[in-house]
């Protein structure tokens, strides 16, 4: 079975509860969920949040919308996403991040599909990175995850996903899908305010006419209006990332201390 | 249509003039069906009326019939409060409500913006359309909406209290778009119940209420219809709340309901306001089960 696991939680750091922001009258995390419920090859959706009283708000949201939801560790995101997936009895585990509203279901698919052909541990779009930053899709085998979830010893690498696989490409099949040119430069996850700005402006750009829009047409309308291209320029990619590897250092540094 | 049903009698034997006990199931279907048919579409309930969220929830089998109105218990915390909400949509079985009204605004007086941060939290989510408080005092309801921007609230409105009809408070709710729901507009009965089979309690408040008997006999109208009157002709009444006991209680008020039609043009209902608080107050009043 393969289970696509969507991370969100109302308390991150930078823009809280944003998730939750609504966008077109719905919350954000409500039109996400619409869009990758288009994926053809994913078999369940399940909401993986945290036990954070205020993210009681998010299974009562997927209740509503008749998603499953799993509630686990807050910090340690890895250890959440194995649970998920034990739960679920996922044999294939889709990762997704519940700040990407535009993601893209024939995306999901091409990487599901690359996955499954060439029977990889973990298939992603994102070694090296060419399509849009929010776009990212990763894929990966449950027991390459179950692997991640015993070796994993770093905070980066229980904070982050599939950072131990990406820290270790030697133990397993690692597969990529590429855009046809290289869009990276855009940035369509929502971390900060002027993200959100963007994001709302594509919706009600697009959605009225089209709520199955897709990547070419996101980039195609950003082509004709390049001041909203602008709306979010200059804020970098993967901060939550780098502080977690200022964490990894400390880690490290104690682990030296100890010995 | 106007009016919306109360059903803090689903699930307790509330109010003091009732005398029925809690209303069995079927009871309960026949009266859902009858408001149905008269396009009563809100019922408002709450977590504390006993297990009336819970019938209410066994009975409508989740249909989209009826909105709701809920009200989280007295005490709630910001921690629990999205608990509450959960509970309540489980019971009920639907994955969404008209409103969340906190019971008790005194949670909201003292823990203000973190009550708060979760009731639009609900909101945002769309576990409700819309986030209040129900109110007992009027000079809290004043300050409460200027500081926390609501969509409904609901209070006491009746012949006698008529503290949420002041023009100071109509436009406050005016200017900050908040609806309110009216409830108690029988006073728990007491207003339309003969004097002689009132609680002695209320024999002190004679001279208070007999006028009422007396201008519904002088215009050949029924106490009921005056009481209806007072809420289904005031403009910033979104719903006029009332319960019942049984399927001919509500026959009776959905009558009332068509008489008290024009009644406010004819008669002067403002000229019953009292201030008395051990009369417009049940909680003033002793323990008085009958």
């Amino acid at each position: 079975m393969i289970v696509a696991i969507l991370q969100a939680r109302l308390s991150s750091s930078r823009l809280p509860r944003k998730v939750l922001k609504p966008v077109l009258g719905k919350p954000m995390l409500e039109l996400e969920i619409e869009r990758i419920r288009r994926s053809r090859l994913i078999d369940k959706l399940v909401v993986a949040t945290t036990t954070e009283p205020i993210d009681k708000s998010i299974e009562l949201l997927c209740t509503r919308l008749e998603v499953d939801c799993f509630r686990g560790s807050l910090d340690n995101v890895l250890d959440r996403y194995y649970r998920s997936a034990v739960n679920s009895k996922a044999d294939q585990v889709v990762r997704l991040t519940g700040d990407c509203p535009l993601i893209d279901p024939q995306i999901i698919d091409q990487v599901i599909m690359l996955h499954c052909e060439t029977g990889s541990d973990y298939t992603s779009n994102v070694l090296p990175p060419t399509f849009p930053d929010g776009l990212d899709v990763e894929v990966m085998t449950f027991s390459a995850l179950e692997t991640s979830w015993k070796e994993a010893r770093l905070p980066s690498e229980k904070e982050h996903v599939t950072s131990y696989i990406e820290n270790h490409p030697q133990k397993f099949r690692i597969s990529n899908v590429s855009a046809k040119s290289d869009f990276s430069n855009h940035r369509w996850t929502v971390d900060e305010v002027e993200d959100f700005e963007l994001i709302s402006h594509l919706f009600e750009a697009l959605y009225p006419s089209n709520p199955e829009f897709s990547m070419e047409d996101v980039l195609h309308y950003l082509d004709s209006h390049p001041r909203v291209a602008q709306l979010n320029n200059g804020i970098q990619r993967n901060e939550g990332m780098q502080s977690s590897l200022q964490k990894d250092q400390s880690y490290l540094q104690r682990e030296k201390a100890d010995v | 249509m106007k009016l919306a049903l109360g059903t803090v009698q689903f699930g307790t034997d509330y109010g003091v003039t009732n005398s029925a006990g809690q209303v069995c199931l079927a009871e309960m279907e026949s009266i859902l069906y009858l408001a149905a048919q008269a396009g009563i579409d809100t019922l408002d309930t709450a977590t504390v009326y006993g297990n009336a969220e819970t019938r209410l929830g066994q009975v409508l089998q989740g249909s989209q019939e009826f909105r709701f109105v809920t009200k989280v218990p007295a005490g709630v915390s910001a921690n629990n409060l999205l608990e509450e909400i959960g509970g309540s949509l489980e019971r009920l079985r639907v994955h969404k409500l008209d409103a969340v009204l906190l019971h008790d605004s005194g949670d909201l007086l003292a823990k203000g913006d973190e009550l708060y941060t979760g009731l639009q939290l609900a909101r945002q989510a769309r576990l409700c359309e819309r986030i209040g408080v129900s109110f007992y005092s009027d000079v809290e309801a004043l300050n409460l909406i200027r500081q926390f921007p609501m969509d409904l609230i609901q209070a006491p409105i009746n012949l006698l209290d008529q503290r949420f009809l002041s023009a100071e408070l109509s436009s406050a709710l005016t200017d900050n778009s908040v609806a309110i729901h009216a409830r108690s507009l029988f006073l728990q009965g007491v207003l339309v119940t003969p004097l002689d089979r009132l609680p002695d309690y209320f024999g002190g408040y004679k001279s208070v209420l007999e006028p009422l008997w007396q201008m519904a006999e002088k215009h050949s109208v029924g106490v009921m219809a005056m009481c209806l009157a007072l809420a289904r002709h005031c403009p910033v009444i979104e719903r006029v709340v009332v319960g019942c006991c049984s399927r001919d209680q509500l026959t009776q008020i959905l009558e009332a309901w068509e008489q008290a039609e024009g009644l406010t043009e004819k008669l002067d209902l403002q000229a019953f306001s009292c201030d008395d608080q051990n009369l417009v107050m049940p909680t003033h009043w002793p323990e008085l089960k009958v």
